[in-house]
């Protein structure tokens, strides 16, 4: 028995592949079925109103939120005689009052 | 585009796509992934198993079924980096392998009546009875091999493993491998010496029948 001879019976031995039984990739399948864990919850999960309003507090600050907004729009475009007051103590002739000077400083050209 | 993707943007399917990758998308619940990694391990652990248990396939196929069975119940504490899985799922065959033939009744095969089923491909009857007979021969002449040599001979010569590769999987050393693949050579060289006219060598080597 030579090398050759034994690799011929090596090449026969690949030639003879053993191909899997369906019925062993079935049962190979089955177990890895039982054993998978639970696919975990995605990374980022999709956006929701719900998940949105669940942060910033739930529908209680929500009310509140929207009563806020509702007022700022009011004061906007119909300001109450104490709010017109107010904003004329800050405001003289046309000119503007700076209520912290330095802020110009501060943020550069921001202003333009 | 050339770019390469990342290995976990591709479909499991992908054959560039680790063994590994496959491992840890299993354990993170993915649906296709156990049945990528198992078309590419399981022919392999088969073929393996068939040759280390002397061409008994109905027992391959447990061994092969319970590595598997080990490789998905460790799936989630599997540390990237550490082995190859293809190396994990020889070395647990190996084991089973031998723990098998420890504990069943020591039956010698006999071999040529136990014909194989032979892959499609092969021309003509004659030759696939003369493939047949090789193989069954060739399994019955592993079977005499003490354990390492069988294993070191099956996973360099007919399983194509590097020596290295192999050593990984018996927990040897690479020279420790080639010298367990030289005897074994020579054994199976002196064990099917009687039989060459009987597989159909007719003159000289290398003849295919």
């Amino acid at each position: 028995m030579t090398d050759d001879d034994l690799d011929d019976l090596f090449a026969a031995a690949r030639a003879d592949a053993a191909r899997p039984s369906d019925g062993l990739m079935a049962r190979v399948l089955a177990d890895a079925d039982a054993l998978q864990p639970q696919r975990r919850a995605p990374a980022r999960p999709r956006f929701r109103l719900s998940a949105l309003i669940a942060a910033l507090g739930g529908m209680g600050a929500m009310a509140g939120l929207a009563t806020a907004t509702v007022a700022g729009l009011w004061i906007g475009l119909a300001p109450p005689a104490a709010v017109d007051d107010l904003a004329a103590a800050f405001w003289v002739a046309g000119d503007s009052l700076d209520l912290i000077p330095d802020l110009e400083g501060m943020m550069g050209d921001a202003d333009g | 585009m050339t770019m390469a993707r990342p290995a976990l943007a591709a479909t499991p399917d992908d054959p560039e796509v680790p063994d590994e990758a496959l491992l840890v998308l299993y354990a993170n619940g993915d649906p296709g992934a156990a049945r990528a990694l198992s078309l590419r391990l399981v022919p392999r652990a088969l073929g393996y198993a068939t040759r280390l248990l002397g061409g008994d396939r109905a027992e391959a196929e447990d061994v092969v079924q319970e590595a598997m069975l080990r490789l998905w119940r460790m799936a989630p504490d599997w540390r990237t980096g550490e082995a190859r899985v293809a190396t994990w799922v020889y070395r647990v065959v190996t084991n089973l392998c031998t723990d098998r033939r420890r504990a069943r009744v020591r039956r010698r095969a006999d071999a040529l009546d136990d014909a194989p089923e032979v892959a499609d491909g092969t021309p003509g009857a004659e030759g696939r009875l003369i493939a047949a007979q090789r193989v069954a021969a060739l399994h019955a002449a592993l079977a005499e091999l003490p354990d390492r040599q069988r294993q070191a001979v099956v996973l360099r010569h007919i399983e194509g493993l590097s020596n290295p590769e192999i050593a990984a999987v018996l927990d040897l050393g690479v020279e420790a491998v080639e010298s367990l693949t030289a005897r074994g050579k020579r054994a199976l060289s002196a064990i099917l010496a009687g039989q060459r006219d009987a597989l159909g060598w007719t003159d000289g080597g290398g003849d295919d029948g």
